[in-house]
């Protein structure tokens, strides 16, 4: 696959200021240091590829999409897209590229129904006028956005105007969509015709997509995932390989009909949750072979019980944990 | 310029008009928006007109340093609507806003220059001012004050207004620009809104100045926005005087275009929007 993206030890800082004093002694004593965003950032992206870019609030990944548009520019490093510099050659870039900034910042006119915002971008692209009919029916019809394009953008629902959002982002086709927390607050049925979407537009047109999301279902589409901490990147490979960086695990459920057993089962794993009549324990694999969860199945009181494999959240979480414990080593 | 051949339907009058119909749109959305502001600033121009026709009414003159009293009540009803028109705060609050809530990312993820589009966005509801505001009033003040404008003076007069609206749009533009540095510019802007009024003629026609004080202002872009069109078109001014200070008005806007590029392209450089 052709390579798109090439990011190459790329930093960015900026200047801001503590003020623990709290009054008017502020304003001439304040400390200013210059606070790193990203820290030496490299990866490259293919053609066609869905990259999910995590990371917690802080960690860098607005920066980052901010920098790969051509927004703002690196301290250090470099940044190839589609052979341009975004930094040097935006206006070219901002041709082939498409991007949702979320909630945060809408692109949609917000006194305006959606449809000015399509005919304006049709206008700024040169869509002509049989493709971008096409387009939009498809779309809009994909999206089950019946009426919605004809409102007002601040009538509509937060689900309906990140729909919008993202069909503003695509209908010039570009070959990169770069979506920065694009489903924010919206409801499971939007989030996945807008998956549904992006897919089909992956496999129709090989578009290369960025999403920065800590929404797991988002996560769950993607090729390849590249977590950042702190300015840092900490992972970047398959959601198979961020799975094989824990020890195998699996989890365990159980529903209980008299709730004074649940400490019976405490000392078999890590207890994650427990409710009134829940435990949900985290086990190694092989525990499955031994005497107390054989004895189990048989325990009466134990109504239901259910194994899983650990999901994405879980394995972030883990994975945010150990982070944390290596830099408190440090 | 690799990209744009590549895209044969780009054509860049038909970008600026996409940009500038969605935007004329979305200003028409609210009626209130449009006519608050001429009925506010028609009042501040009765205030002016009382206290000028009492200045007036102790005078032994019917003219003050050459300028009667019908002449100057023109002079400010037709800078009333101006004064919404060319005003810098559109452009700066835009600016200023987008850099410290990061909405300016919205604007530079689409193909055209940072500086033609926010002039393209502020242009829809200066245009609607200057047809459904300015246009009127200085038809009616010109036939009730039967004043006479030869044909040069209204082809003079068309040039200045352009000419004003680029400079004063210029100025707000770089000072816009400060937000990359300071974020918070509001007070800096107001402070530059008084300047405007004070030095540009708003409040007292230029000619009123100590002549020295006037000389040297005529130099600057200030009293180019204001006092030089409309005192050109109700003959406040020598024909001759203004031509060649509309030519000094255009050297200016050519510096300031300059200047509006370079510290664009500076401050793009050193712009965070981090957190935002």
């Amino acid at each position: 696959m052709e390579e798109i993206i090439s990011v190459k030890n790329i930093s960015k800082s900026f200047k801001t200021f503590e003020d623990d004093a709290g009054s008017a002694k502020s304003l001439f004593n304040r400390r200013y240091y210059l606070k790193k965003v990203l820290n030496d950032v490299s990866f490259t992206i293919k053609k066609g590829e869905i990259i999910a870019l995590l990371g917690r609030n802080g960690s860098g990944k607005s920066t980052l999409v901010k920098i790969l548009t051509g927004i703002i520019q690196p301290d250090k490093g470099s940044v190839t897209i589609l052979n341009l510099n975004p930094a040097k050659e935006r206006i070219e870039l901002d041709f082939k590229i498409g991007v949702v900034f979320g909630a945060t910042h809408p692109q949609l006119f917000w006194d305006l129904p959606p449809i000015d915002t399509f005919n304006y971008i049709k206008g700024i692209y040169g869509i002509p006028d049989r493709q971008f009919k096409e387009r939009l029916d498809r779309l809009i019809e994909m999206l089950s956005l019946e009426t919605a394009w004809k409102r007002q953008t601040r009538q509509l629902s937060l689900g309906e105007r990140m729909k919008c959002e993202f069909i503003a982002a695509i209908l010039h086709s570009p070959e990169l969509v770069i979506m920065d927390e694009p489903t924010i607050g919206v409801d499971l049925p939007s989030r996945t015709s807008i998956a549904k979407a992006m897919l089909k537009m992956r496999s129709d047109f090989n578009t290369t997509f960025i999403i920065t999301t800590h929404v797991v279902e988002d996560i769950g589409n993607s090729d390849r995932i590249i977590l950042l901490n702190h300015g840092e990147k900490v992972f970047d490979g398959s959601q198979k390989a961020m799975r094989n960086m824990l020890k195998k695990t699996v989890v365990l459920e159980l529903y209980f009909s008299n709730p004074a057993d649940i400490k019976k089962y405490l000392r078999f794993g890590k207890p994650l949750t427990i409710k009134e009549n829940y435990l949900k324990l985290q086990i190694e694999p092989s525990s499955l072979k031994h005497g107390w969860f054989i004895k189990m199945l048989k325990n009466k009181s134990v109504v239901d019980y259910r194994i899983s494999e650990p999901g994405l959240a879980f394995i972030l979480n883990k994975i945010y944990e150990r982070i944390d414990r290596n830099a408190k080593r440090k | 310029m690799r990209e744009l051949i590549e895209m044969p339907n780009a054509n860049k009058m038909q970008m600026y008009l996409a940009v500038f119909k969605v935007n004329l749109k979305e200003s028409l959305a609210y009626e209130v928006d449009i006519i608050f502001p001429i009925i506010l600033v028609m009042l501040s121009v009765l205030v002016q007109i009382f206290v000028w026709s009492l200045v007036y009414s102790f005078s032994s003159s019917s003219s003050l340093n050459g300028v009667t009293l019908t002449a100057l009540i023109a002079y400010f009803l037709i800078l009333a609507p101006l004064q919404i028109i060319f005003s810098h705060w559109d452009i700066v609050n835009r600016m200023s806003s987008g850099i410290r809530e990061g909405g300016i990312a919205k604007l530079l993820i689409r193909p055209i220059s940072y500086i033609t589009q926010t002039f393209l966005e502020v242009m829809p509801r200066h245009a609607i001012f200057f047809i459904f505001a300015f246009l009127p009033v200085t038809i009616l003040v010109l036939m009730l004050g039967h004043f006479i404008v030869p044909i040069q003076t209204v082809f003079l007069f068309s040039i200045q207004l352009i000419a004003g609206y680029l400079t004063i749009n210029l100025i707000a533009f770089l000072i816009g620009c400060l937000s990359v540095y300071w974020t918070n510019i509001y007070g800096i802007s107001g402070g530059v809104d008084w300047i405007f009024y004070l030095l540009g003629g708003a409040l007292i026609p230029i000619s009123f100045l100590p002549q020295q004080i006037a000389g040297f202002l005529m130099l600057t872009p200030f009293p180019m926005v204001y006092y030089l069109p409309v005192a050109t078109l109700l003959g406040i001014i020598p024909f001759n005087n203004a031509v060649q200070t509309t030519l000094l008005e255009i050297l200016w806007i050519a510096v300031l275009i300059v200047m509006a590029k370079k510290v664009w392209s500076r401050s793009v450089k050193v712009m965070n929007l981090v957190g935002v």
